[in-house]
């Protein structure tokens, strides 16, 4: 039969030792904690506990444990004191080499003056241990400790008692046995409420909450004369007077420059106890202002922080303690100094909240609850966000540049493309003038050799006149044999210029902007364009047309490559009934008005590199369909081109 | 132009009216013209010893007129050449000129130019072949000299006194001096100078033509 059966509860920990031990495995001792709660349970089921606890303690017994009370103060959710509680438990737990029977007892006399309240508890317990003494108390806050001390004569005469997590100032030393040992706290209320003034040095009132129980009287009287000589800076107000409903809107409507230090809040003015850390938390809710305590039990979310009580510190030096009492030692000769406040704690949050900055942190401060930064908390996320935007970035930039890349080439090609057709243009003119030149002089030289060969004849002394005759012939039909080239040769251009079609003069016009964009935008020009669209078609020769309208265009952007500002307006209009109208103005030099005449002439140019071919090109073309071309100055500057051509192609 | 001594004027061009434009202006100023339309008909044509020169057509189907020029001085054809274009640029005249042209003339010729042009060549053609003509008596009259008076002649312009010839050859001082009268004589050299010029032009050695 396992005992584990009959505890009532046995922490999981415990039944792992137990069944490793039943195995035979390990000679580790074994330890089982029972506890309970008589405040909680009703009188039947109080019974039925305390039976199967005797039952589980008498099976314990076999094993010899270590039999431990740990008395508490107010109750065993009281803070700090449960903290405590829970703290030396873990300890002893830990520490102890001896199975330990542990047992909870409260004192509920605490909560009132009236002393009344202890006597059943003191028979009840007379009655529990009295067949079965215990081997150790632990007793846990100022009432415990008073109560022990108080009733040792009667209930506790030989049992070793340790007295913790009380206030050095709440022992009675004088009337402490040889079976006694302190492991005090020594809570510097001034360093606390100095420390308020550290990090918040604004401050100027501070409310210390306090209850009205016997303990809490105490510290408030306490309290009140240690931190005396702060009095000049800082206005202490006590809240021993009020119900915590009271306190709670009081704390809701406190002025600017408070703080709250939390001293104790078991029983309020009202009568009303409060248990666990609800009282706390309720007044941080509505508190407006920063709240301090002493405790590290306080510590973890309302308080702000400060030079703190560590729970373990106590709660491993009462064990320590405890353990050397329950290994023989005698009490009294134990002497342990009262455990100090620790490194300084602050609660992150509290500080952001209240705006403390870490530089008025006490050093060797620690900082606890910080909320994880961004970076820690998205580190993938963020490196992924990174990631995709350098990945875009980079994309993005990779476009651009090959965009540019691809503007420029086209550029460039462009510029080679229009600079071969140039000189295409030029060679081929050259060639086709030197191929010209050459048939056209082939029978001009047979003619000029003729003329001299005739006329040394008619000087000879007999005048052979049957050969100054074949000479004359000859010279004849090398004439017409020249003009035939030529005529030749005229036929050959005109071959391409019989095509005609009806056109769409707009259309046109946009086929011949998309060919010259590139010009446009490399000399910063602006386009306006006002093309009616009531325009019937013309009758004509496309390519023709283009080269006319090209070159108009060309001439345009040449005209104003030095000028400011840069604007090409091509206008077309429905001219009388069957004619259309295109007009083709820019903002450029103009043209000189003794020029005007003769602009339109082969062979004139007024540019660097022309030939003079451009505009009388031009003319022909828009004389062959019947229409007509002319040039005059701009309203401004510049000048306009303009052509008229007859829908119908006879004319107008 | 002199018309007693003959002489000969070639045209090559391919076009028509130039070669007969250009036939009939050299023959009104009495020159004897062969009008040919091909480089390949000018190589066919069988030429007079006559002085003559060519008026070649630079543009001509085939193979060009500079180009010809090349293939004639290849084969050692010794013509004086005029070039005739309708367009001629500088590189083309330079290389022509270079390879001894007369001359480059575009195209309408004019006439003076033609007819100076064409009376330089015929002169440079007309020396050429005088003095072709000249070296080929004086070697005939070589040629009829007998092996002792060559063997004389060659030891005189080599700078040897009568008595050393005689000496030399083993003949009297007399002798020799009869030898040397009746070869000078057979070559119409009037004096020693003259000798020694004639030896020059039939590249005869002293001393080494020992036969």
């Amino acid at each position: 039969m396992r005992p584990t059966n009959r505890v009532i509860q046995v922490p999981r920990l415990m039944c792992n030792n137990m069944r490793t031990s039943v195995d035979g495995n390990t000679n580790a001792p074994h330890r089982m904690t029972i506890w309970f709660d008589i405040h909680r349970l009703s009188p039947a089921a109080g019974f039925v506990v305390l039976l199967l606890t005797l039952f589980a303690c008498s099976v314990a017994v076999a094993a010899e444990p270590k039999r431990v009370m740990l008395l508490h103060s107010f109750g065993r959710d009281f803070k700090p004191w449960s903290e405590y509680a829970k703290s030396i438990r873990a300890e002893l737990d830990r520490q102890s080499p001896w199975r330990l029977d542990i047992t909870d007892h409260s004192l509920v006399s605490a909560r009132s003056s009236d002393e009344d309240p202890e006597r059943p508890l003191v028979d009840y317990l007379h009655a529990l241990f009295a067949k079965q003494p215990l081997d150790l108390i632990v007793s846990i806050g100022a009432p415990a400790a008073a109560f022990v001390q108080r009733h040792r004569q009667r209930l506790f005469t030989n049992t070793p008692t340790v007295f913790t997590a009380v206030d050095q100032r709440r022992i009675q030393y004088s009337t402490l046995t040889a079976n006694d040992a302190v492991v005090a706290l020594w809570i510097n209320y001034f360093a606390a409420i100095e420390n308020i003034l550290r990090v918040l040095p604004d401050t100027e009132n501070v409310i210390v909450v306090v209850g009205t129980s016997p303990l809490e009287k105490f510290w408030k009287e306490a309290i009140a004369k240690e931190v005396e000589p702060l009095s000049k800076r800082l206005r202490f107000s006590w809240t021993d007077h009020l119900s915590f409903d009271e306190l709670l809107k009081q704390a809701a409507a406190l002025p600017p420059h408070s703080a709250i230090f939390w001293g104790q809040m078991a029983v309020d003015a009202a009568g009303v106890v409060h248990e666990g850390g609800m009282a706390l938390t309720r007044l941080h809710a509505v508190a407006k202002a920063p709240i301090f305590s002493y405790d590290e039990s306080f510590f973890g979310h309302e308080i702000v922080g400060g030079p703190l009580l560590v729970t373990a510190d106590t709660g491993s030096q009462a064990a320590a303690v405890a353990v050397r009492i329950l290994g023989g030692e005698k009490p009294g000769d134990i002497n342990t100094p009262p455990v100090q406040f620790g490194r300084p704690m602050f609660d992150w949050r509290e500080m952001q909240r209240w705006g403390i900055s870490e530089s008025r942190l006490p050093p060797g401060s620690e900082i606890l609850f910080r909320d994880p930064t961004a970076w820690e908390r998205y580190r993938l996320e963020i490196l992924a966000i990174c990631a995709v935007l350098l990945a875009q970035i980079a994309l993005i930039s990779w476009l651009i540049y090959e965009n540019r890349r691809r503007n420029r080439a086209e550029v460039l090609a462009r510029n080679s493309i229009s600079e071969l057709t140039h000189m295409n243009r030029v060679a081929t003119a050259g060639e086709l003038s030197a191929s010209i030149a050459h048939e056209v002089n082939q029978p001009l030289t047979g003619i000029v050799a003729r003329v001299s060969a005739a006329r040394r004849w008619l000087a000879a002394e007999k005048p052979d006149l049957d050969k100054v005759r074949a000479a004359l012939d000859q010279i004849e039909t090398a004439g017409h044999r020249a003009s035939d080239i030529i005529t030749n040769v005229k036929s050959m251009f005109q071959r391409d210029t019989q095509d005609r079609s009806e056109i769409d003069i707009n259309k046109l016009i946009w086929t011949v902007m998309d060919l010259v964009y590139i010009d446009l935008r490399k000399h910063q020009i602006e386009l306006k364009t006002e093309l009616s669209d009531q325009l019937p078609p013309v009758l004509g020769n496309r390519i023709q047309l283009q080269q006319v309208i090209l070159n108009l265009v060309m001439n345009a952007i040449d005209a104003m490559r030095s000028v400011q500002p840069r604007v090409l307006s091509i206008k077309t209009a429905l001219n009388g009934r069957d004619g259309v109208h295109v007009s083709i103005a820019d903002t450029g030099i103009g043209i000189d008005p003794s020029n005007v005449d003769q602009i339109f002439k082969p062979l004139f140019t007024t540019k660097e590199h022309g030939m003079g071919m451009g505009l009388s090109i031009c003319r022909s073309i828009v004389e062959s369909h019947n229409g007509r071309i002319w040039v005059s100055a701009g309203r401004e500057r510049g000048s306009i081109f303009q052509l008229v051509l007859p829908t119908n192609g006879r004319g107008t | 132009m002199h018309s007693k001594v003959e002489q000969i004027v070639y045209i090559v061009d391919d076009d028509a009216d130039v070669r007969e434009g250009v036939s009939a202006l050299l023959q009104s100023v009495g020159l004897e013209v062969v009008a040919l339309s091909s480089t390949m008909e000018f190589l066919a044509h069988k030429r007079s010893e006559e002085p003559s020169c060519l008026i070649l057509d630079v543009r001509l189907p085939g193979l060009s007129g500079l180009d010809f020029q090349t293939e004639l001085a290849k084969a050692q054809i010794d013509i004086p050449i005029i070039f005739i274009t309708g367009h001629g640029d500088i590189p083309m005249t330079v290389k022509a000129m270079k390879a001894g042209a007369i001359e480059f003339l575009t195209k309408p010729l004019r006439e003076q130019d033609l007819l100076d042009a064409v009376r330089v060549a015929l002169e440079r053609d007309r020396a050429r072949h005088e003095f072709q003509k000249q070296t080929r008596s004086l070697r005939s009259r070589y040629e009829a000299l007998s092996d002792r008076e060559r063997q004389i002649m060659s030891l005189v312009c080599a700078g040897l006194m009568n008595k050393q010839v005689a000496a030399k050859i083993g003949l009297s001082e007399v002798t020799v001096k009869v030898h040397r009268h009746n070869l000078m004589k057979k070559l119409d050299a009037r004096s020693f100078a003259d000798l020694v010029r004639m030896a020059d032009a039939l590249r005869i050695r002293g001393g080494n033509d020992s036969a």
